[in-house]
């Protein structure tokens, strides 16, 4: 039975109650959706909380799934909603955290030599910098390699906007260190 | 390199970070079997909805009664009264 029949088999089930056959669902799915929200978040704990809150939106929204695409494409878009609504909440934050444009340019230049995690973490707090929109379209489309009609459906944008926000999102990403370069 | 070409370097080898081990398999068994316990209090919503569904009814009833009695039929009547 391939992994797509064997979710949709196990969702029917927790639909009508089976608590085990969610179970089932999240044991399947958590390590896919803990590398997808590990994009949203550099602290595992708070990756965690997202992973949850995740799973316990898709459990109660269950009655709205309709089988047409597979489960695992519906639960990475609650999942982009989940994290969309972290960075919001956390936007204020952002001018907390900080890398120089000296320091940014010095990791981009080793990056070839740098460990995965070093490069993923020195993106996300270049990203950080950037309102969620930006920062969201940039993730899905530069980090997760999502085409444009990937993104769009993940988003709930129309594909015409997404080409917007991503035109509009490296503009101000391009901005924001000729800024950064400035102050040096 | 411009700044651009920079990010892209840099997300390319961050593609190949794999996330982290993690089991909340647990945690979200607990939080829906609490939130399936916790009974749900909308007593207030169902006051509220009656309250507002009244109202309605009301300024609905007497809308129609205005639509139906032709507004210039009381003019009419006063000017006849004097007339006569």
């Amino acid at each position: 039975m391939t992994a797509d029949l064997l979710d949709q088999q196990d969702v029917r089930a927790a639909m009508a109650g089976d608590g085990e056959a969610y179970r089932r669902l999240v044991t399947r799915h958590q390590p896919a959706l803990a590398a997808y929200l590990w994009r949203f978040t550099r602290d595992r704990r708070e990756c965690e909380e997202l992973v949850q809150e995740t799973f316990v939106e898709a459990y109660l929204s269950l009655g709205s799934y309709r089988g047409r695409s597979p489960w695992s494409h519906w639960l990475r878009k609650i999942a982009t909603r989940v994290g969309y609504h972290f960075w919001k909440a956390r936007a204020r934050q952002r001018t907390l955290l900080g890398m120089s444009a000296e320091a940014w340019q010095r990791a981009a230049e080793m990056s070839r030599e740098m460990e995965a995690a070093e490069a993923a973490e020195a993106v996300h707090v270049m990203l950080a910098r950037l309102a969620p929109r930006d920062r969201l379209v940039l993730t899905l489309l530069y980090l997760e390699q999502c085409s444009v009609a990937e993104a769009a459906e993940l988003c709930g944008w129309t594909q015409t906007m997404v080409k917007v926000q991503a035109y509009r999102a490296k503009r101000r990403f391009r901005k924001l260190w000729e800024a950064e370069e400035g102050k040096r | 390199m411009n700044h651009w070409e920079q990010f892209e370097a840099l997300a390319a080898r961050a593609r190949d970070e794999s996330g982290p081990h993690i089991d909340v398999t647990a945690r979200v068994m607990d939080e829906l079997r609490r939130r399936a316990a916790t009974p749900v209090v909308d007593w207030p919503l169902r006051l509220f909805s009656a309250l507002s569904a009244a109202a309605a009814v009301t300024v609905a009833v007497l809308a129609i009664q205005a639509c139906t009695v032709d507004p210039l039929s009381g003019l009419f009547a006063t000017f006849t009264m004097v007339m006569q």
